[in-house]
């Protein structure tokens, strides 16, 4: 007699070859993030959301109309950029430019164009922003919110010059205090000691130093040229505002820059510098070829850290120039607090805000995918 | 890790053994130097907390600024405002 054979098969609550996902530890793990995460969700995240949504409606602060949903007005009236070429106004019979009485040409006026104008509809309301003379003819360059517009301008020279400087200064002062001697901990402890200030102490005291009757940058000039220098208003003239504004900034946040660039030099294996004393190197050789390239990555953090936190401009101006002379001192994370909170306009704050991220976001990227680790 | 981190010493020491002080002071007066730079601003805001109004006005036009001069009192920044 023939059996069929049956397979034999064992019960097993867990099946073979698979680790239970939910073990003890990873229980415990998520539970004590559990805090942390609820409070990211509710302060990080959802804010975000709320933003997000928000940009593409007409809230105000407060309102008693209910809220419509306005799709891409907001940002339609932050972004708009257009140009327009006018031709001096001529003379009818003779086709001459029309002067004015200092020999300037007359230009027609840009309202003409921008208000009510059938045949410029693409122009309307918008204000005119900067202008230059090319030839005989004027370009004016317009834009939706010409503030916003000034801020994104401010905001990117802010980050170009203070990313550089600041990297490089921290750079410097983390390779002066690397060495061993005697009480470089003090040096250390001052060096860092403007960072642990809020910051706005530091942009009062800034604003008492850059005082244009009675600040202290101006007489410290004054005794270094012996009465020569004649006193500036720093934070008043449109031309130093933001000048002054970058150099306190980088004054306070290059000690904690500092103490990041000292952690990787300290990771570079002293045998190298040892290797390259026995091969002959000077000083800037082994700067060159031994510290430079063993900092890469720290540069890399240090580099994307500094320009995140340079977008974020708004303390030191809400302090110190409230958006300064002539919006000299704009920037966007202030255009939005301003939008959002005194001109109650708190879709336009959000547009402004998303838009920051966004863009801050795509410079991240780049700077990631530039200075990726080629492949040899 | 057994690899060391900072040098032991600063080879500030030239070809015959003998320690080149001039390099060493000229570290310390580099260090200084940034050093006055970090610390100005806290400098001026402690000793002005200490000086009355009146003076402060007055000494921000000279070197006074940083030297707790004058009519100093202690209790001056626990005094109430307004």
């Amino acid at each position: 007699m023939q059996e069929a054979r049956k397979p034999v098969t064992v019960e097993r609550s867990v099946e073979p070859q698979k680790t239970r996902y939910w073990t003890r530890e990873a229980l415990t793990g998520w539970l004590m993030a559990a805090p942390v995460i609820l409070l990211l969700f509710t302060f990080l995240i959802i804010p975000f959301l709320l933003a997000f949504g928000l940009s593409f409606t007409n809230q105000r602060l407060i309102s008693p109309n209910p809220t419509e949903f306005v799709g891409m007005r907001n940002y339609k009236s932050l972004l708009i950029l257009r140009t327009l070429t006018l031709e001096p106004t001529r003379e009818p019979g003779t086709n001459m430019p029309v002067r004015d009485e200092d020999g300037a040409i007359v230009y027609p006026s840009v309202r003409d164009f921008t208000r009510n104008n059938p045949d410029y509809p693409q122009l309307d309301g918008l204000r005119e922003w900067k202008s230059w003379h090319v030839g005989n003819r004027r370009l004016v360059l317009l834009a939706s919110d010409v503030t916003f517009m000034q801020a994104l301008v401010n905001t990117t020279l802010f980050v170009i010059v203070v990313a550089p400087l600041q990297a490089a200064l921290a750079l410097l002062l983390a390779l002066l205090i690397n060495q061993p001697l005697r009480g470089i901990n003090i040096f250390r402890t001052i060096y860092f000691m403007p960072v642990v200030i809020s910051m706005v102490v530091v942009a009062l005291l800034w604003r008492f130093i850059y005082d244009g009757q009675d600040g202290l940058l101006n007489s410290l000039l004054g005794i270094i040229t012996f009465g020569n220098s004649k006193p500036v208003d720093w934070l008043g003239n449109p031309s130093t505002a933001l000048g002054a504004v970058m150099a306190m900034s980088i004054w306070q946040a290059v000690g904690f820059h500092m103490v990041i660039w000292l952690s990787g030099l300290q990771t570079i294996p002293f045998v190298l510098y040892e290797a390259a004393s026995i091969s002959g190197a000077n000083g800037l050789q082994k700067f060159r070829y031994v510290t430079w390239p063993g900092l890469r990555n720290t540069a890399v953090l240090i580099l994307v850290v500094i320009t995140m936190q340079a977008f974020g401009l708004f303390t030191q101006i809400d302090v110190m120039t409230k958006g300064g002379p002539l919006d000299s001192t704009q920037s966007i994370v202030y255009q939005a607090v301003q939008r959002g909170y005194d001109k109650q306009d708190i879709a336009g704050g959000s547009a402004i805000s998303v838009l920051l991220f966004v863009f801050v976001l795509a410079i991240s990227l780049i700077q990631r995918f530039v200075t990726r680790e080629r492949q040899p | 890790m057994t690899t060391k981190r900072t040098p032991e010493r600063i080879e500030t020491k030239s070809v015959r053994g003998r320690s080149h002080w001039p390099t060493t002071i000229g570290r310390y007066i580099v260090l200084v130097v940034f050093g006055l730079i970090f610390i100005f601003p806290i400098v001026l805001m402690v000793v002005s907390s200490l000086k009355p109004d009146l003076q402060l006005l007055r000494d921000t036009s000279s070197l006074r600024a940083f030297l707790p001069v004058g009519n100093i009192s202690f209790s001056r920044p626990l005094a109430k405002v307004g």
